[in-house]
């Protein structure tokens, strides 16, 4: 079944049988967060306070795992 | 040795002002673990089918709208929060840069992150506003 929109050559797809750490790169990265931030702004723009938070700690969690290190 | 150390009063003093810093940076960093565990909680609560009204309902500083305005007019979010302790997207946001630069800044050692108990890490507003100005 098609999903809609084509994978990039050069990844990999995940099995289901793949429970492995998902990758990504500082790239990707630096765009998820970006594209999490402005949504987070956004909501918070229109009083939605709690919505932003919940996005926010996602956002945390990405960070963190950019900055590197054990955690 | 020097005169400074060779007055007890000063090494009294002096063990003071550590003792005093020790506890105002633990204190900060209770604040924010404290945080951090409602902050789990929220989540968990909302992964439990609880909604965002439901839960702005519950917790003390957030969702309320007229609370938040009233606090924005305030405190502005890019200024001083009461603990002291920025989360890594208060911190990304206060520093002014892109989440790239942002993201490098911490790898590189030019912002340093706090240690907190939960395997969590925190900036200080100090250090992030250094990082503004500078950048």
């Amino acid at each position: 079944m098609s999903l809609g929109f084509a994978r990039p050559a050069d990844l990999p797809s995940l099995t289901p049988e793949s429970d492995g750490p998902v990758r990504f790169t500082l790239d990707e990265t630096v765009a998820i967060v970006e594209d999490l931030v402005r949504i987070a702004d956004g909501l918070r723009h229109d009083d939605r306070e709690v919505d932003a938070f919940l996005i926010d700690l996602v956002v945390n969690r990405i960070l963190e795992r950019a900055f590197g290190g054990d955690r | 040795m020097s005169q400074v150390e060779a007055h007890p009063e000063v090494d009294e003093a002096k063990q003071r002002l550590i003792e005093a810093e020790e506890e105002y940076q633990r204190a900060r960093a209770d604040d924010y673990v404290a945080r951090l565990i409602r902050d789990s909680v929220i989540v968990d609560a909302h992964r439990a089918g609880l909604s965002s009204r439901a839960i702005s309902e519950l917790v003390g500083d957030i969702g309320q709208p007229n609370v938040v305005r009233a606090r924005r007019r305030a405190v502005s979010r890019r200024e001083v929060v009461p603990e002291g302790l920025l989360s890594p997207a208060d911190a990304l946001r206060q520093s002014g840069l892109s989440p790239r630069a942002f993201i490098l800044a911490v790898r590189a050692g030019s912002l340093a992150t706090v240690e907190v108990p939960g395997a969590a890490r925190a900036f200080r507003v100090e250090d992030v506003a250094r990082l503004r100005s500078a950048s």
